[in-house]
């Protein structure tokens, strides 16, 4: 049962905390960081997707000005261990090269790391790299993934038998005799490009070893304490002699999870030259990092009414060179998050992750749910299309039914609770759906126009806990008052610019009846925090905000107790509200908080009863609905949260030129109960429109080399405010029953439904041409060529004139 | 040939002189040799608008200025806009609107809004989003940027 | 942060400038409003030994000249939406300038004459000041020369602008009498650069008649072009004219230039709805 605090905060529209700091540029971000004697690290990258290291002369380099070290990948291999997994394919029966900071006997990828420089100042570093003279024997890569897993294809890893990473199939119900017996079929192949986080910060990453032989690495990133692990392993150290610091985050998106070969990289470095190292990422090398990229092979059968009846899917998913962050399990998610909220009653869903010349991958924002979502959306629009039925009402049909919760999927998942169909009605008044579809009819019968109404629901299973890696679902905190009754907070979970610590100190303060913005709120730092995750899986205020139910219940406990003693009252009726204990129905008798918190400090062998100080509370907290003991068809369930939302777009397609634009965008989100719709409302519109991002404009290209195409942010095109309009945001709350406040993650959805939307508004733009694009992202030249193949040369489809 | 040379500049009000490499960028100067870390690195290239300063009385991407070019100029950063410890307006809005959420844009947002609204006090949702378009935001889909940036003017407006 | 050492000159005059150009015989760059100059240093995709910076070289000017206009080389995009002489002679350099991609920053830094010089097919001016019929004068120790836009460019990234010489000024000549401009950018979203631009020149008579047309296409083509507009002149406007412009800009699109935005292909393809947007803005 939900359990929320009654205080004036949860459910407000706080503002956040220390924004200040933020406003006026003194918020501290990595690059702001200064230490002593600090020596500055550069990277010397392959420029070939594949080939073997014949030598690499590093004399010139080093005698170069400044240059204090350089370093290649043998000498590399000696001074630290095998890069350790994030999530290792082995744990789930698939294969894992052993992944070193520099690059060993043959590089994988175009940019893979192959030696590094310290230097004096970072332009000697990079200056030093030309002299750095690398001998290749070039091999012929593999970029295709399809291509990659012929037999014959050359092999990533040279002693792998093939470029299968891992293959795994997600069965229920019997595909075959539904698709024998199906009254329609559809088939297609759906194509997703290679994208990318990108947050406006990039990484970096500080090391500082003390003479003890300790170290202290600061970083952009977003787990501190599964990063200090993983240091540790790395580098033969137990985890006491580490800490780690995460500042502000400018922005982590998913690309600030580690495994990245620079976080070693650093500390090896700063061990040999005896002096702190430096290296903050170049926006090029951002852009060597992406993910998603994936076909998909559908087929849906589905009788006349419109009900899918079953559902196969083939998805192949390029993964690039494998590495040590966890991107490589978005492929997981794909085909472990079908059919998402629909009811298909047999699925055939088979994934294949296969390594390629192309870059790696890390964690995007929607961690392959975005990869799922569109395309299952694309296939209930096909099927609206096939039987004249309108796609709203097609969803209707399919969709799981708000008295069916909780409610188990094929692929094993619990979805806990929803109301999707409420959420279709309320999208549909927002759009005046009916009339909406009488005025597309109408620009384009009188004004030759094209406009789309693109509508899309997205599941989002959040704040996963998968076993036998560092991907925990429970989270800790700690909360304390001192003796003047000020509270301080430290976190296992960390915000990367997404508000949780205000949320965190929404929950505190209700629960101890104290200031919002007097509550310090510390996260990032192995030290001082107690132990968590960090920030993933839109985890950060179910498991961050259960811990600090719990831990400040325990607090606000000592708290009642000794007011009860000082006001003469009995425990149960004392309450902490607006900075005071105080007696329920009799308000007179009331003490300021911060004096009883004195009491507890001061006057503890004084008056008998007094609970003991300090007035300091550590808790865990973990959200139910999670099952790791494999049921008898071998799956858990590591998800105990499923927000839910129905997205709506209203385009307008230049049929011309194949642009895009748009006019409306609408959601009904329902992640539970709310802590703070503000912030909520900011994590949903940031997300639709990186979504959109990826559905229109955003894709890393690579040419057939594997050479990356996409090397600035003009190559790599990320919305911008014009591109995109005012979102209306329309709440729904159906609380889980399985978290403590009745919250759902709220952090990732929307990504996958900007996605959708697009490709779901563009495509309805476009039917009446016969065109239809089934590739992500939509960019003009896809459009264009679409209504081109549909047979509609230049001139053709041109406005009405004369066209404003 | 690696000699430092000498700048020199106003810089939120104070002036300041550095020896400055002449390979630095002016966000490099601003952040390493002036001492002002709230100008941020997002690509160098032109593009994110996370350096934007006001130089001489125009907002600037200092990523794509030598900091030697500078020499001279009246430089106004992200820690020169608040009037002590009262905010400008702009700051205020973006508070009280959550205008930001990393806040690493905020350099480039800030000042486009300024200057925006110093050539423009009411303007239409359209021409908010087009004043912005130099600054690029990935987290909040700059929706409540837009809300930020007209809650300031109407505020300026009957201050 | 740019990592090869260099030499930072800031020359007073044309005269000083060319000199130094001609003295560092080719290991010199020039600095315009440093957008495209400044980033390739800090990528290392160019590593001068002297940068000669024309910030105080006196070449920021827009001013009239023989009916026309001249507009300096360092000046900015700011200061040519802010030219009421532009706006006046050149009103299609106005709407151009509008659409700067990079926002209110980027035009208040970045230069038309640099964005001439750097001659990457995808930027805002070069079909514009084709159409305009513009003449680049270009400074060397040597002397001056003036060259038409049309002939200046070469290729992708490539013109006749020698070693040595510089752009002082851009000469947009005097347009025919009674002539309306329109201007039309097609970039793929606000993070592009232009992919296609058009410009038309169009002189329509009192009886609706075109009399004159000149129409030029940038972005689609390795270098800038003009369209055969003789089937439309001594005709009305329509929309059967509008498609003869079309399909003759689509025509004329020789070397399509692609890049990893978009192909030459789809370039090509839409360089015919891109002239015709330019012509309908013009005919207004």
């Amino acid at each position: 049962m939900t359990d929320a605090p009654a205080g004036k905060n949860v459910g407000s529209r706080q503002r956040k905390l220390k924004g200040d700091l933020f406003l006026t540029g003194r918020a501290t971000y990595f690059n702001d960081i200064t230490v002593p004697n600090v020596a500055h690290a550069a990277v010397k990258r392959s420029p070939h997707a594949h080939a073997r290291i014949v030598s690499i002369d590093t004399s010139r380099a080093a005698a170069a000005p400044g240059v204090l070290a350089v370093l290649v990948g043998e000498e590399a291999k000696e001074l630290h261990n095998p890069i350790p997994y994030f999530i290792d394919p082995a744990v789930f029966g698939g294969k894992s090269p052993p992944v070193y900071c520099l690059a060993v006997g043959k590089v994988k990828y175009w940019g893979q790391p192959v030696a590094a420089v310290v230097a004096e100042t970072p332009g000697d570093a990079q200056a030093a790299l030309d002299l750095i003279d690398v001998q290749y024997e070039v091999l012929e890569p593999v970029v295709d993934a399809d291509r990659a897993l012929e037999p014959g294809s050359p092999r990533v890893n040279d002693d792998w038998d093939d470029n299968l990473v891992i293959e795994i199939p997600f069965v229920e119900g019997d595909c075959d005799a539904a698709f024998d017996g199906a009254e329609h079929v559809i088939e297609g192949e759906f194509r997703m490009g290679r994208n990318s986080t990108q947050p406006i910060e990039t990484r970096g990453n500080l090391a500082v070893w003390a003479p003890d032989g300790s170290l202290t690495f600061y970083g952009a990133i977003q787990n501190p304490h599964p990063l200090r692990m993983h240091l540790s392993q790395t580098l033969g150290i137990p985890e006491t002699k580490i800490r780690v610091i995460a500042p502000n985050v400018g922005g982590g998106l998913g690309l600030k999870m580690h495994g990245h070969p620079e976080e070693t990289l650093v500390c090896v470095l700063a061990k040999r030259i005896g002096r702190p190292v430096k290296w903050l990422e170049d926006r090029r090398e951002t852009l060597l990092i992406g993910g998603i990229e994936n076909v998909q092979r559908y087929k849906i059968a589905f009788d006349s009414t419109g009900r899918i009846t079953a559902l196969q899917n083939r998805i192949v998913a390029n993964v690039g060179n494998l590495t040590s962050a966890p991107g490589w399990g978005m492929a997981f998610l794909m085909g472990l998050s079908y059919p998402t909220g629909y009811k298909v009653a047999n699925t055939d869903v088979g994934v294949k992750v296969v390594t390629t010349n192309k870059g790696v991958w890390n964690a995007i924002r929607g961690y392959g749910k975005q990869g799922t979502n569109p395309v299952m959306e694309r296939m209930v629009d096909a099927i609206a299309h096939r039987l004249g039925l309108d796609p709203v009402e097609v969803r209707r049909r399919n969709l799981i039914e708000k008295h069916e919760f909780p409610y188990p999927t094929n692929s094993g998942l619990n979805i806990d609770s929803g109301d999707y169909h409420g959420a279709l009605d309320k999208i549909c008044e927002w759009l005046d759906y009916d009339n909406l579809r009488a005025e597309q009819q109408r620009l384009l019968e009188e004004e030759g126009r094209y406009m789309g109404i693109g509508l899309v629901f997205e599941l989002t299973p959040e704040s996963a806990d998968i076993p036998g890696t560092i991907v925990g679902g429970f989270d800790t905190c700690t909360v304390k008052m001192d003796p003047q009754g000020n509270v301080t907070v430290l976190t296992g979970v960390t915000s990367p610019g997404s508000g949780n610590e205000t949320g965190i100190a929404q929950i505190v303060a209700d629960e101890l009846g104290v200031d919002v913005e007097g509550i310090s709120v510390i996260q990032g730092d192995t030290d001082s925090c107690p132990y968590g995750f960090g920030n993933y899986s839109g985890r950060s205020m179910v498991t961050g905000g259960g811990s600090a139910v719990l831990a400040s219940r325990d607090v606000a406990d000592k708290l009642k107790k000794t007011a009860a003693i000082l006001l003469e009252a009995g425990e149960s009726d004392v309450q902490l509200v607006n900075g005071m204990a105080s007696v329920v129905g009799a308000p007179e008798k009331a003490i300021p908080i911060p004096q009883v918190a004195f009491t507890v400090y001061t006057l503890n062998f004084a008056i008998p009863g007094i609970p003991e100080a300090p007035l300091e509370a550590t808790r865990v907290y973990k959200p139910q609905n999670i099952r790791h003991t494999p049921d008898e068809k071998g799956r858990i369930q590591p998800y105990p949260t499923y927000s839910f939302a129905v997205h709506a777009a209203v385009v307008e397609v230049d049929v011309e030129t194949g642009k895009t634009t748009f006019q409306r965008i609408g959601c009904v989100h329902d992640c539970g109960t709310m802590i703070n719709p503000t912030l909520i409302e900011g994590q949903m519109a940031g997300a639709l429109v990186m979504g959109i991002g990826h559905g229109i404009s955003e894709e890393i290209r690579y040419d057939d080399q594997g050479v990356n195409q996409s090397n600035r942010l003009k190559t790599y095109l990320l919305p911008r405010a014009g591109d995109v309009t005012s979102i209306e945001m329309i709440h729904q709350v159906t609380p889980s029953p399985f978290t403590i406040l009745g919250n759902k993650g709220a952090g990732e959805a929307g990504v996958g439904g900007g996605m959708g939307l697009v490709l779901s508004a563009v495509n309805d733009a476009i039917r009446p041409l016969g065109a239809a694009v089934e590739s992500l992202p939509v960019t003009p030249e896809t459009v264009l060529r679409a209504i081109r193949a549909a047979g509609h040369g230049p001139g053709a489809t041109q406005p009405n004139w004369p066209h404003a | 040939m690696s000699d430092k040379v000498p700048v020199r500049v106003t810089i939120n009000g104070q002036e300041r002189a550095a020896e400055v490499d002449p390979r630095r960028l002016l966000v490099e100067a601003i952040r390493e040799d002036f001492g002002l870390p709230g100008t941020h690195i997002g690509c160098l290239t032109g593009d994110c608008g996370a350096c934007t300063c006001e130089v001489d009385g125009q907002i600037t991407k200092t990523c794509m200025v030598l900091a030697v070019q500078a020499d001279g100029s009246d430089i106004t950063t992200i820690e020169g806009l608040a009037n002590g410890e009262e905010l400008h307006p702009i700051q205020q809005a973006f508070w009280d609107e959550y205008g930001f959420q990393c806040g690493y844009c905020l350099p480039g947002m800030l000042f486009s809004a300024k200057d925006l609204l110093e050539q423009n006090p009411s303007p239409s949702e359209d021409e908010i989003r087009y004043a912005i378009n130099g600054t690029l935001c990935r987290c909040t889909g700059y929706d409540n940027i837009v809300k930020s940036i007209a809650t300031a003017a109407k505020r300026m407006a009957s201050a | 942060m740019i990592s090869k050492r260099f030499e930072y000159h800031t020359p007073h005059s044309v005269e000083q400038a060319v000199g130094l150009l001609a003295e560092k015989n080719g290991e010199a760059v020039v600095l315009g409003g440093g957008t495209w100059v400044v980033p390739d240093m800090t990528h290392g995709t160019i590593t001068p030994g002297h940068v000669v910076d024309l910030r105080r070289a006196g070449l920021d000017g827009i001013e009239a000249e023989a009916g026309g206009l001249r507009i300096g080389a360092t000046a900015t995009y700011t200061q040519i939406l802010e030219s009421e002489l532009v706006r006046e002679r050149a009103p299609a350099l106005h709407a151009l300038a509008v659409g700067i991609t990079g926002g209110a920053q980027l035009r208040n830094q970045a230069t038309m004459g640099g964005g001439v010089c750097y001659a990457l097919p995808s930027a805002d001016p070069h079909g514009a000041l084709v159409a305009l019929g513009a003449r680049y004068r270009l400074a060397s120790k040597g002397g001056v020369r003036e060259v038409d836009a049309e002939s200046f460019y070469t290729g992708v990234q490539q013109s006749v602008l020698q070693p040595g010489e510089l752009l002082t000024d851009i000469i947009v000549p005097e347009q025919p009498a009674g002539s309306r401009q329109g201007y039309y950018k097609f970039k793929l979203c606000e993070s592009s650069w232009p992919i296609v631009t058009a410009c038309a020149v169009v002189v329509v008579d009192g009886s609706g008649t075109v009399t004159s047309a000149r129409v030029a296409v940038g972005g689609a083509s390795e270098t800038p072009y003009l369209v055969d507009t003789a089937g439309i002149v001594g005709a009305t406007l329509g929309p059967e004219q509008a498609a003869v412009v079309a399909a003759a800009a689509e025509a004329a699109c020789a070397r399509p230039y692609g890049d990893p935005l978009a192909s030459g292909e789809y370039r090509k393809m839409i360089a015919g709805a891109i002239a015709k947007r330019a012509l309908l803005a013009a005919a207004g």
